[in-house]
């Protein structure tokens, strides 16, 4: 039986600036299984990175309550100094402009997480090769990042989010930045890690060719969670019959 | 890699402005360094200065103490009467050295010699090359005085019965009766130098040393027995120089030579001297003031220089890094997403501004290794006498302590920017570009 890794309870966030206040998410309850593949889709502005923001605890929910891994931590009430360790051993990151740091190799770039956490430089070194390898640039691993293509930044951005061997990887609009193929390709690695690896991926998109291979779908309008979306559920059954090869759909599932 | 690997790295990533305030931060450790060393080098020779003056002052104080204790005794009224030149019989000494408090009697035998020059007046002091400018004036228009003393080195060494000051060659040695010590004045008079013989009345001397004084100009020395055999004067002396054992005896004693020998005129010199000891005494105290304020001013100015240098360092540094951080609020978001802590972020922002102290402090001390007496100079002692009197040297103390100050100024300088930097949230990490 499938264990839950992420768990919302009535999760609401609302931003305060210059006196106008912003419901971002309202009453969000959401469970993500061990090896789910997820896709949150929504317009522009309907809180998906924010709900994204809030499951990788780099961000405070107003309301509500996160729990992440098998065990339920709730990551709300704890402090930013613990928060960290929780995003360095647990989760782990991909963002739509990679975000590498420019003055390190691929390698370095990828052994970057993993400070810290192993002592020994040479095995963080080893880790990161076989990383590499395993996202299929071994051959790029002294290049810098202004020497890579996006492709092969991502790449190494998803390397690098799998330094630590997280449960859960996040990934806001992965794909936002890359060619269409590019695209099909990270996306196919994010699925494999889920499928193969069983590693739960939430990925934030906007794009329904590429949420076509995640086995749950979930929508956000206006801060709120749904199952279903009549505009982006006919836009992903397009999706999926020009789909290269078709994905297996699963329903998604709202936790009670 | 290590976080301390990678804040070098980061340095390194804007070369030209890491540059810039480097070039600026060496100024300022070089300075530092500089000044320092220029104050070390000053208080140094002030207290060499201090010192060499303390033991000339003191000497000077011992002779003028010596002095008081002086008692001239003259046959007639004085040395510019006629009697004055009726000779004193030698078995003088011997008598006023057995009397009461009597430290040592020197029996002097002298005689001016050459002719004045048409329409001189006779008078005291001058001679050839006196400095006083105008005709020669010698003692009873004599051009040099034969002065014929005791050659005791005891008494010497005691009383400086002979000049201190030998310019060339040496002073006379006991027993020495064919030599001569001439003033560097009379070499010209003379014609002749050290080791060259000179003509004294039909007697011929060696010169064998050439000294230097500045009231002494015209004087030959020569042995007491010497000087009696060229004046024909065995058994007699012109004048008499008694030292009472202390200065508080001098009245006694003097009173005791005159009331022996009524027809002698006796001079002691007790109140003359205690004014010159006084006014060497302030004068000494003047210099000392004199000194030390000078010293005060340059420690003052070095003081402010070297925390100016280290105020500027640190806000050099502060301003690099404020923007640094500024400019790299997204990476740190990343590193902060990516499971860094605080006080990883902390840390590396702190190496990164001790690492610019550390290359600019290692630039600064090359820097001041080349140009330290120039600084010093330039900032101390404009008007150059520091310069030109203080060797300034770049000491390993100096060394230490201007990198550290460098390091240090580094680290501070980049605390508030790296705290900043510690609180920056991972939410940076996701904003759009």
């Amino acid at each position: 039986m499938a264990k839950t890794i992420l768990k919302t309870i009535g999760l609401s966030k609302r931003y305060e600036s210059d006196g106008n206040s912003v419901q971002a998410l309202s009453n969000v309850n959401l469970e993500i299984e061990r090896g789910d593949f997820v896709a949150i889709m929504g317009p522009s502005g309907s809180g998906k990175t924010t709900l994204l923001t809030l499951l990788g605890c780099l961000d405070k929910a107003t309301k509500g309550r996160v729990l992440v891994g098998t065990k339920g931590i709730d990551v709300t009430s704890m402090p930013e100094g613990s928060l960290y360790s929780i995003r360095r051993r647990h989760l782990g990151f991909i963002l739509q402009s990679f975000n590498l740091m420019p003055n390190l190799s691929a390698l370095e770039n990828v052994e970057l997480p993993m400070e810290g956490l192993i002592r020994s430089a040479k095995r963080r070194r080893k880790r990161a090769r076989v990383l590499l390898r395993m996202v299929e640039i071994p051959h790029r691993e002294k290049h810098k990042p202004r020497q890579l293509s996006a492709g092969e930044q991502q790449r190494v951005a998803i390397a690098r989010a799998l330094a630590n061997g997280p449960a859960v990887i996040l990934a806001d609009e992965p794909t936002g930045n890359l060619d269409w193929e590019t695209s099909l390709s990270i996306v196919n690695m994010l699925s494999r890690l889920a499928t193969e690896q069983k590693r739960t991926i939430v990925m934030v998109t906007h794009d329904p060719q590429m949420a076509v291979y995640a086995n749950k779908k979930l929508f956000i309008r206006d801060g709120k969670l749904h199952e279903k979306d009549p505009v982006y559920d006919e836009a992903l059954e397009q999706a999926r019959r020009h789909s290269p090869d078709e994905p297996a759909d699963t329903t998604p599932r709202q936790a009670d | 890699m290590t976080t301390l690997k990678r804040a070098f790295r980061n340095i390194l990533r804007n070369r030209f402005r890491t540059l810039l305030v480097g070039v600026v931060l060496a100024l300022c450790v070089a300075v530092f360094v500089s000044v320092l060393a220029g104050v070390d080098a000053s208080e140094d020779a002030t207290a060499q200065m201090l010192a060499e003056y303390a033991e000339a002052a003191e000497a000077t104080l011992e002779q003028t103490e010596q002095s008081m204790t002086q008692i001239m005794v003259m046959s007639g009224r004085g040395p510019f009467s006629e009697d004055s030149e009726e000779p004193i019989d030698e078995d003088i000494v011997d008598e006023v050295s057995a009397m009461d408090d009597v430290a040592a009697v020197v029996p002097v035998v002298t005689q001016g010699f050459g002719e004045p020059e048409q329409g001189q007046e006779p008078g005291m002091g001058g001679g050839p090359g006196s400095g006083m400018g105008g005709p020669t004036v010698s003692f009873r228009g004599a051009e040099y005085m034969v002065y014929g003393v005791p050659l005791d080195p005891d008494l010497d060494e005691e009383y400086h019965v002979l000049p201190v000051s030998i310019a060339e060659g040496r002073s006379l040695e006991e027993g020495e009766d064919s030599a001569v010590l001439i003033s560097s004045e009379l070499t010209e008079y003379f014609g002749a130098g050290v080791g060259d013989t000179i003509d004294i009345d039909g007697t011929s001397f060696e010169v064998v040393g050439v000294y230097t004084s500045t009231i002494m100009q015209n004087q030959v020395y020569m042995s007491l027995d010497a000087a009696q055999d060229l004046l024909d004067m065995e058994g007699e002396l012109s004048t008499l120089t008694v030292y009472a054992d202390s200065v508080s005896a001098v009245d006694d004693v003097a009173a005791e030579i005159e009331s022996a020998y009524p027809d002698f005129m006796v001079m002691a010199m007790t109140d003359m001297q205690r004014g010159s000891g006084d006014f060497i005494q302030r004068q000494q105290e003047y210099i000392i003031g004199t000194i030390d304020s000078n010293l005060a001013s340059i420690q003052s100015l070095g003081i402010g220089t070297i925390a100016a240098t280290g105020v500027v360092s640190v806000l050099l540094i502060f301003g690099l890094m404020f923007y640094t951080v500024r400019e790299r609020t997204k990476e740190i978001g990343t590193l902060k997403a990516l499971g860094f802590s605080n006080s990883d972020v902390m840390k590396q922002f702190m190496y990164e501004g001790s690492y610019i102290g550390l290359l600019g402090g290692a630039v600064g001390l090359g820097i001041a290794a080349l140009a330290a007496s120039g600084f010093a100079s330039l900032i101390l002692d404009p008007s150059g006498t520091l310069g030109t009197s203080v060797s300034v040297g770049i000491t390993l103390s100096a060394t230490l302590l201007g990198l550290g100050v460098a390091v240090i100024a580094g680290a501070l300088g980049s605390l508030y920017p790296a705290w900043r930097a510690s609180r920056v949230s991972p939410m940076e990490a996701l904003k759009r570009e």
